[in-house]
């Protein structure tokens, strides 16, 4: 058996650590964290964090694996489907990942411990819900003792939070340039002087950030460092303030105008039902056990995927619609749609440590099939992409695609070639088949009714894909 | 807020900011400002503890009544 540490993604804390062996994904606990781990069985936290779908789940695993010198047990955790990164929610996304956060701490301050960091990438989403991944975030807690990860919650879910709300909703892109947060003098600069009058924001980043900078312009001596209290209820009424802050941010408004494109376009209500249908038909032909749906705007057609149990990620460039896109998966309860914000002509790079500590999008669990959906032609009127990119893009991720063609006298390719005069790559239906076909068999082509749109189901020719 | 100041600038010797698996930075101004508050907080809790233990005390005297 091949034994890989993932040294870059999983190196900070030193409870434990990840592995892979075999292709699967174990979780060494070391013996440093062995009383710590204890508790946390013992108490009922993980059992309570598990059962109530806080947590993710796992099974100690008894096979002699991990560093023998250091290993006191092995978890098996169960796989979350898709890993995403704060920078990719919605609004709704982050709220509801830090009113998680909060809500576990609050449940480890009842067993007697404490959440020993607030990270964000700590939080993914799986079934469509929020949930903590790290099973070794908690130590027990000692009476009187300041929340550790106080701090490393203001700058991962506060912050960038209040600034997508009061400021501007593009400013949660700062998280991909901060991986550990939002500098919280930063965020105080760039929130509206008005944010001093809400007790929350005054205190958690205001004063917060300006307490930073005095504190670190101070040498501080070990020898002297004593102990200083402070009490459970002011440590439970910090978390009830952190969580009011928290709620009583709103998602700003300001997309991109996309989260009601279905509502006013030529599409009739005919061509809508008919491309369900198709997308359904060629699903159904290809059988592909994940799905990326590109553009989904509103997930309308991931959610043809995603009904038929396949795990479906539903990406879209305006955050309106992947927060519209969230709500709805929330509303109607959905186990296998996330929908994330992705810009396909920046797409999430890797970064962090050695480059590897947080992956690029084509780096993580890629799909067997992707869609892209009346999308092509945006890459290349307003994305500038000659279509040899394109086919290029979609070559990479999968090797099933459904992909729909928009001609040139579509209402809404009109309405994207108004503002260029003509400057563009080439594009015409002819041209989309032969660069596609240089890399993919065409396996089906649909004319969609009420217009003179096509959806083609395509499988890439370097792979073995079964017949269907 | 000068008072603040003054208190930030002669307390961070004597806070811990040493966690017992301490791989994170929690920050001296942060564990600063917790201790500084603290006292809001708590009467926070505190009254908003009492006001829930009253109103459900009230709720379950019309509920029997």
């Amino acid at each position: 058996m091949i034994v890989q540490r993932l040294s870059s993604t999983s190196f900070r804390d030193p409870a434990g650590f990840m592995f892979q062996e075999g292709g699967t994904l174990f979780r060494q606990v070391n013996t440093v964290y062995e009383p710590h781990y204890k508790h946390f069985e013992e108490s009922g936290l993980c059992r309570e964090l598990i059962d109530e779908h806080l947590l993710v789940g796992h099974e100690v695993v008894d096979a002699p694996r991990g560093d023998p010198q250091t290993v006191f047990k092995i978890l098996k955790p169960e796989r979350v489907d898709f890993i995403s990164y704060p920078y990719e929610w919605s609004f709704s996304q982050y709220q509801d990942a830090a009113l998680l956060t909060l809500q576990i701490q609050r449940k480890a301050l009842a067993r007697g411990m404490t959440l020993k960091d607030g990270s964000a990438y700590n939080i993914q989403f799986q079934n469509g819900r929020p949930i903590l991944i790290d099973t070794l975030s908690f130590e027990i807690y000692e009476e009187g003792r300041p929340w550790v990860a106080y701090r490393q919650f203001c700058q991962h879910f506060l912050a960038p939070l209040a600034l997508m709300s009061l400021t501007d909703h593009r400013l949660s892109q700062l998280c991909r340039t901060n991986l550990d947060g939002v500098p919280l003098d930063l965020a105080a600069r760039l929130l509206p002087t008005g944010t001093m009058l809400r007790f929350g924001l005054l205190v958690h980043l205001h004063l917060h950030a300006m307490l930073q900078r005095s504190a670190s312009k101070k040498e501080e001596s070990p020898s002297k460092t004593k102990t200083k209290r402070i009490s459970r209820n002011a440590l439970l009424g910090l978390l009830d303030s952190l969580e009011s802050a928290v709620k009583r941010l709103s998602r700003k408004p300001g997309g991109m105008g996309w989260a009601d494109y279905y509502q006013n376009n030529t599409y009739t209500s005919l061509a809508l039902e008919h491309k369900k249908s198709l997308v359904a038909d060629y699903l159904e032909e290809a059988r592909p056990s994940r799905v990326w749906d590109l553009g989904a705007n509103v997930g309308d057609f991931s959610r043809v995927a995603a009904a038929r149990g396949i795990p479906t990620v539903s990406f879209d460039i305006d955050p309106e619609c992947v927060e519209a896109n969230y709500l709805e998966t929330k509303r109607r309860g959905e186990a296998n749609l996330l929908p994330l914000i992705l810009d396909l002509s920046n797409p999430s790079p890797a970064s962090g440590w050695l480059g590897e500590e947080r992956a690029s999008i084509f780096d993580r669990t890629t799909p067997e099939l992707t869609m892209a959906l009346a999308l092509v032609h945006h890459l290349v009127f307003t994305g500038n992409q000659p279509l040899e990119n394109v086919v290029e893009l979609f070559r990479r991720i999968s090797p099933w695609l459904i992909i729909e063609f928009v001609p040139r006298d579509d209402p809404q390719a009109i309405r994207l070639l108004e503002r260029l005069n003509g400057k563009h790559h080439d594009y015409d239906q002819a041209l989309f088949e032969s660069c596609f076909e240089q890399h993919f068999l065409i396996r089906r082509s649909t004319r969609i009714s009420g217009s003179d749109r096509v959806l083609y189901l395509m499988s890439r020719r370097d792979e073995s894909c079964p017949s269907g | 807020m000068s008072y603040l100041l003054f208190v930030s600038s002669t307390l961070p010797d004597q806070i811990s900011a040493a966690s017992v698996l301490g791989y994170l930075d929690p920050g001296a101004g942060s564990m600063l400002l917790q201790v500084l508050i603290a006292g809001v907080f708590s009467s926070l809790f505190f009254a908003k503890s009492s006001f829930f233990y009253v109103r459900d005390a009230l709720l379950s005297k019309k509920t029997k009544i």
